[in-house]
């Protein structure tokens, strides 16, 4: 028996190392912040260009056919993202196999919702796919027969034999922002349970950084609503249970709080010094952005502790995400014509 | 003429010393090899300096082949 958990622990490092050799060299790839000044000052052609002789050569090659200008860039992006994250799931093995596969889950809540949001403001089923990402357990045929389906009500049911049927049957498409809330909601409290299930140092460490990331998205959402006044009752529905610093009370506390007291009162938590600079400058554009990129500073950070872990491989689809979302901005900046300096405080990098 | 049980002893311990010694190069070398495939994956630059560390471990096994060998032409005929 000891035998045996000595010869699994090996095998841990065996799994471990091999992904996250994979993925620190991948980590090398991703486009250095200097990359996004000089994005910053091109034009969208020659963003283009860029990215056709970076590591989106393959996606852009791929569709320059049928599509040009932001829409080639958007869908090869998606396209990328969506490789890359699935290639993650096909060189993992093991509890990191399964931990990844979890985690990526919450792309199919983004699809579910893309289809949801696409179908009630009669969007073609070719511009619904071109949002999906494909990294979650539906597979893109799936999802493409979704995005063909007339209605919201049709959707739902082509869902009935998924885990959202019931959340999506109880709050259907006339409440369908409490229907968003729930689903992100089911993902976190589905997710913790899980890596809840057996005690494992990994399990531990993920439920960490999904505990902040939890904590993160409550705080976006306390600091952005509070700011513009909205009611109490209104906000606590949008607020995820399970962060790993503003516990249940914590946060009933902070939402009869009105902004200015928020603030204050916010200055015990250490995300404080993340937002600091940034609420005094008032700029709460940038204090999302920092408290993002915190996000993946942190799982990065912990990722030097526990090298053969979880980590180094959660750090990385993190900020491959946030990496995406750089270059979606920038695309689209350029196309509507919004000055680099708003763009910039946006950037995630 | 040597005590028989004494050489035995002996062949014995120099088979323990390579057969060990590569037990441990190879637990060694299991991550390091794992890794090394997996950055090579990634980027084939990485081909001469993943062999390199992959074989670093390895020693272990040169260190116990010269034991036994020291064991096995040194000691045992001056028994």
């Amino acid at each position: 028996m000891r035998l045996g958990i000595r010869i699994r622990g090996r095998s841990k490092i065996k799994d471990y190392a091999y992904i996250t050799a994979r993925v620190r060299a991948k980590k090398k790839k991703l486009l250095p912040k200097e990359t996004y000044q000089k994005l910053l000052k091109m034009g969208l052609s020659e963003i283009i260009r860029f990215l056709s002789e970076s590591e989106y050569k393959e996606e852009i090659n791929e569709l320059s056919d049928k599509y040009s200008g932001v829409d080639l860039i958007e869908r090869a992006l998606n396209l990328n993202l969506s490789r890359t994250y699935r290639n993650l799931i096909e060189i993992s093995s093991g509890d990191a196999n399964l931990m990844i596969r979890e985690y990526l889950r919450r792309w199919d809540i983004w699809n579910i919702k893309c289809v949801i949001r696409g179908k009630r403001i009669g969007a073609s089923p070719e511009e619904i796919k071109s949002l999906f990402v494909v990294a979650g357990e539906f597979d893109e045929k799936f999802l493409g027969t979704l995005a063909e389906l007339n209605s919201v009500e049709d959707v739902i049911e082509a869902l009935s034999n998924t885990r959202y049927h019931r959340i999506l049957r109880k709050y259907g498409e006339e409440r369908w922002a409490e229907l968003e809330d729930e689903l992100d909601k089911m993902y976190y409290e589905e997710l913790i349970d899980i890596l809840e299930e057996e005690v494992s140092e990994d399990r531990k460490l993920l439920l960490k950084v999904i505990r902040m990331e939890i904590d993160v998205k409550n705080l976006r959402t306390l600091l952005r609503l509070k700011r513009d006044g909205v009611e109490t009752k209104d906000i606590e529905h949008h607020l995820i249970k399970g962060g790993e610093e503003l516990h249940e009370r914590e946060l009933r506390r902070l939402l009869t709080l009105d902004y200015e007291d928020l603030l204050k009162a916010l200055s015990e938590y250490s995300y404080w010094k993340v937002i600091e600079e940034a609420i005094e400058r008032r700029s709460l554009v940038s204090a999302e952005t920092r408290l993002e990129r915190y996000g993946a500073e942190y799982a990065h950070k912990l990722s030097y502790y526990y090298p053969l872990s979880i980590l180094p491989v959660i750090g990385y689809i993190i900020s491959k995400k946030h990496e995406i979302h750089n270059l979606h901005l920038i695309a689209r900046a350029k196309e509507l014509g919004i000055p680099s300096e708003s763009v910039e405080e946006q950037l995630v990098i | 003429m040597a005590d028989p049980l004494a050489v035995g002893l002996l062949a014995l311990g120099a088979g323990l010393a390579v057969g060990l010694a590569g037990i441990g190069a190879g637990m060694g070398e299991q991550g390091i090899g794992a890794a090394a495939v997996g950055a090579m994956a990634e980027d084939e630059g990485f081909f001469g300096k993943g062999l390199l560390m992959t074989v670093i471990p390895e020693s272990i096994a040169i260190f116990g082949l010269v034991v036994s060998l020291i064991l096995l032409f040194v000691t045992l005929p001056s028994l």
